[in-house]
């Protein structure tokens, strides 16, 4: 008997037995003559070792990579087919770690780990570095280091490590030891080295200037001039202690400027106060030879004492400024302890106070010439050096006093110069060169608020949205006809929603 | 004068080099140019270095060369990579039909209007223009990272689940290939953070890393289903005409210039992704234009990612060819982005010119050999280069690739979700996480 043929089955050569040709249809065996059916592999079958390979194979790829230490290289055994490899360095740090910043917060860093066979830049970006500056990690030099990361290699030997978790750093802290200042030179010209000494001088950049600050600091070697920029004197900690007189540790990086040594400090925080209380006692006052003026405290002054230099320090309780075409003095209030004093400038010292413009609630170190005008004891600064912020960003007295929050639209251009404080809903962010503005709106009115990257960085800046209520205490400036309040720094905000 | 000619001898000779290479199915250029990266380091190490103006033309030959020419494999012997594809459905149509060559020819007319592209359009705007948008699209990577990773998982489109009375069989059949693709998706992700953080492939060949799983993922499934396949390909017919105009080409240059252009300019971007967003962004329906469209965007993807690193100002290395040349040389002036330029420009012309003798050889081929044994060969090649430069470990990445690599071909869901191998990990890094979910899967 002839086989059946289905239609469409014509070419379908398993379904027919191979021995006797008959109709078999899905069987393996031939009911007819008993001959084993040998059939195409099921496409079913293939998913389910496909799945199978995949999941089990990933599993034993995961378990193998999870069992595998990282391995540790020699810097000088990195060659260029490694770029990606995930390896393990240990050394030594060379030099401050470089931090970069942009809006306040810390985009990236990179420091130098020196093995012994060479010297390879670890670099961590955003969230990696902002963690390690957050925690406080920030290698220094002189430290012990073991880092894994993965590497970056391209032509002309330009190697670098990316650092993937903070958790990969290990820093075994170490401090260098100190360097006598005589015995710097030109040898040690890009080395990092520790240096100990007294500061002499204190010379904080000019109003408008691109210069550093600079600090004469002597030992019983020698003397040295030791620099740096804003935003380390940003990141100083203690910079109430930063005053002629007061003994300082640094680790610094030899360099040589119009053919003088000077040491660079690198970030704010490779400046220590190793003797704190006994700075404190001795701090005179930024810019001030020590012992010219007499120091007092603001409860002691009297009227007879008229006619004397005095040096003093207090907290800037008010601040009013001379109205617009007027001869009259900015006159600042400063409290110390219960007692308080007013301090009196004109505008040619006002027009030069770019780093140390008076701002509520900051400790302010003023030297100036006791006078007594309509029977007021007060005290005459004639030079805007003379006023020095010891600290501008109090932790335990916040710059907001909500006691002094006035209705926006009371605020007038004859306030211009003057410290307002307000409270308001924030309007949407506008990027600015180097900032953000923001409008506050009350009840009353609307104002705009200037939030300067170098001078307001912190929680306050980073959790401000828009609807927020906010309390702001600023200056109030004049931009192109528009009154603008000009934060002075993260504590001049208060998050009130 | 002397440099010129050096130019132009190493251009010809790494362009007919690859042209040859890409008939190789599933053999990636990418492969070929790490072995060539491994020995140029050898003969450095040996202090014997060659001349920029020898490598960089070579470099550029290769890559364009195998961008042309790959086509061949992709339209005849079905074994595409994964940047064509939307070639395999309409280039296997034009197989079955006996045209096969005209379809070859008709994305190698693509791949030379895209050379156009690159050294008239692309070239003189580049230095003045990419480094402004990079400026400003820097910091807005991740998020258009994620779009993308959402677009390609939420158009992809249920295959079945229309038939039938309602219940749960029937939902079943509707997610069966879309669950596949997530499934791929995930996977190849989780494969990504592994060989990104912790790799078991030798430091000393980790340029390669990823290597052994792309090959699993994308070309040793297509050789191991031809290899299982019945299909006979009918007879081919060689015609002296090919059935486009002036405006299929425009039409195809904008379709395929704009996915081939985001393919090369975003980080991690494929030319798959890129022809599918372009594909759906400009929805040009003509078959013809598909298939062309497809040869200018894997050309403007392939060569435009290498050319992005001479560009002057830009600083961007995309592309696995630019990362090996980035290990080789640092391009510092507009002589080596001009020279590169007329490289691209020579290379696009004797590979095309090669196209229609390469196509025609293979054809021959493969009316000769069984489609089978040729894809039985093209996988030994494969496995001996995997073998050689990573060794036995890269073999077993390379299989588990294939694992993940075959759940999409198997289930019909789209083999552009392997790329999750990628695309995930990358993500996560460039929006800050990555770290941590490595931190959780122990990884680091």
């Amino acid at each position: 008997m002839p086989p059946t043929i289905m239609p469409g089955h014509e070419t379908q050569a398993d379904i027919h037995c191979s021995h006797c040709g008959r109709f078999v249809g899905a069987l393996t065996r031939c009911p007819h003559c008993g001959a084993r059916m040998s059939k195409r592999m099921s496409l079913r079958a293939i998913r389910v070792f496909a799945m199978a390979l995949a999941t089990i194979g990933l599993g034993l790829l995961y378990l193998m990579s999870t069992h595998r230490q990282i391995p540790s290289i020699k810097i000088d055994e990195i060659k260029p087919t490694m770029n990606f490899a995930y390896v393990r360095v240990a050394g030594t740090i060379q030099g401050e770690t470089r931090l970069f910043k942009q809006g306040g917060k810390v985009r990236s860093l990179t420091f130098y780990v020196d093995d012994g066979s060479g010297e390879i830049p670890v670099t961590a970006y955003r969230a990696q570095a902002e963690e390690l500056a957050a925690e406080g990690r920030i290698p220094r030099a002189g430290d012990r280091v073991e880092a894994a990361g993965s590497l970056s290699v391209s032509a002309d030997d330009n190697i670098l490590m990316r650092l993937q978790a903070p958790d990969q750093l290990t820093i075994i802290r170490t401090d260098l030891p100190i360097t006598r200042l005589a015995e710097i030179d030109e040898s040690l010209l890009g080395e990092s080295l520790a240096v100990e000494g007294r500061i002499l001088k204190i010379q904080p950049p000019l109003p408008d200037s691109k210069l550093p600050w600079t600090l004469d600091l002597e030992d019983e070697s020698g003397s040295r001039t030791l620099t740096f920029w804003d935003d380390a004197y940003a990141e100083i900690a203690d910079k109430v202690l930063l005053a002629p007189g007061a003994i300082v540790r640094a680790r610094v990086s030899v360099s040589s400027y119009r053919g003088k040594l000077q040491l660079k400090l690198g970030p704010g925080a490779a400046l220590e106060f190793p003797q704190a209380p006994a700075a404190q006692f001795l701090a005179a006052g930024l810019g001030v030879p020590a012992g010219r003026p007499r120091k007092v405290e603001v409860k002691d002054l009297r009227p007879e004492m008229a006619g004397q230099q005095v040096r003093l320090s207090g907290r800037v309780l008010s601040i009013k400024a001379p109205a617009a075409d007027s001869k009259e003095p900015y006159e600042v209030v400063l409290q110390e302890g219960d007692a308080s004093v007013q301090v009196v400038y004109w505008d040619k010292v006002a027009a030069r106070l770019t780093q140390s413009k008076p701002m509520i609630g900051v400790l302010m170190q003023v030297e100036g010439m006791v006078s007594v005008f309509k029977d007021v004891l007060q005290i005459k600064v004639n030079r805007a050096d003379k006023i020095v912020l010891l600290d501008v960003m109090p932790v335990s007295e916040p710059v907001v006093r909500q006691s002094q929050v006035m209705e926006i639209g009371s605020i007038g251009r004859d306030r211009i110069g003057s410290v307002c404080t307000v409270r308001g809903k924030l309007g949407e962010p506008q990027s600015i060169r180097s900032g953000v503005q923001y409008s506050l709106t009350d009840d009353t009115g609307s104002i705009v608020v200037l939030l300067w990257d170098k001078k307001v960085q912190g929680s306050n800046r980073n959790a401000l949205k828009a609807g927020m209520t906010i309390v702001a205490t600023g200056e109030l400036v004049d931009y192109k006809g528009v009154l603008e309040l000009t934060l002075p720094s993260d504590q001049a905000l208060q998050l009130e929603e | 004068m002397m440099t010129a000619l050096l130019v132009l001898v190493s251009t010809v000779v790494g362009t007919v080099l690859s042209s040859v290479l890409a008939c190789l199915p599933g053999l990636h250029v990418y492969n070929v140019m790490g072995a060539m990266a491994m020995v140029f380091f050898a003969l450095a190490e040996r202090g014997i270095s060659l001349p920029p103006e020898m490598v960089l033309p070579f470099m550029a030959g290769m890559i364009v060369g195998w961008s042309m020419l790959n086509t061949i494999p992709s339209v005849l012997l079905g074994a595409p990579d994964e940047s064509a594809m939307f070639t395999v459905l309409p280039g296997q149509k034009y197989l079955m039909l006996g045209r096969g060559y005209e379809g070859a020819m008709i994305t190698a007319v693509g791949g030379l209007a895209g050379v156009y592209f690159l050294v008239l359009v692309v070239g003189p705007l580049a230095p003045r223009f990419l480094p402004v948008a990079q400026s400003v699209l820097r910091d807005h990577m991740h998020w258009i990272l994620w779009v993308i990773i959402t677009y390609i998982l939420m158009s992809e489109w249920p295959k079945g689940g229309n038939r039938g009375p309602a219940g749960w069989a029937k939902f079943f059949d509707a997610w069966k290939t879309l669950g596949a693709g997530l499934l791929t998706f995930f996977l190849a992700g989780l494969m990504g953070f592994i060989l990104l953080y912790r790799s078991p492939i030798s430091t000393g060949v980790a340029f390669q890393n990823i290597m052994p799983a792309f090959v699993g993922l994308f070309a040793v499934p297509w050789c191991l289903l031809n290899m299982i396949s019945g299909t006979e390909v009918p007879k081919q017919t060689v015609s002296d005409s090919l059935d486009i105009d002036g405006d299929i080409i425009l039409r195809s240059v904008g379709a395929g210039g704009l996915g081939g252009g985001i393919a090369a300019y975003f980080p991690v971007v494929t030319g798959g992704i890129g022809g599918l967003l372009a594909g759906h962004a400009t929805a040009q329906r003509d078959e013809r234009i598909f298939v062309m469209s497809q040869g200018v965007s894997k050309l403007v993807y392939y060569v435009g990612a290498f050319m992005l690193l001479f560009v002057p100002g830009l600083g961007i290395t995309r592309g696995g060819g630019a990362w090996m040349i980035k290990g080789l040389y640092t391009p510092r002036t507009y002589g080596d982005y001009y020279m590169i330029l007329a490289s691209i420009a020579i290379a696009g012309a004797v590979s095309f010119l090669m196209m229609s003798p390469l196509s025609k050889l293979t054809i021959r081929l493969i009316e000769r050999y069984n489609y089978r044994h040729v894809s039985t060969a093209a996988l030994i090649v494969i496995l001996a280069m995997v073998y050689v430069v990573t060794g036995w470990i890269g073999l077993f990445i390379m299989a588990v690739g294939s694992g993940i690599g075959l759940i999409p071909v198997l289930f019909g869901s789209r083999r552009l979700n392997c790329l999750g191998i990628l695309l995930l990990p990358i993500a996560c890094n460039m929006s800050g996480f990555g770290h941590r979910i490595a931190e959780w899967l122990h990884l680091i």
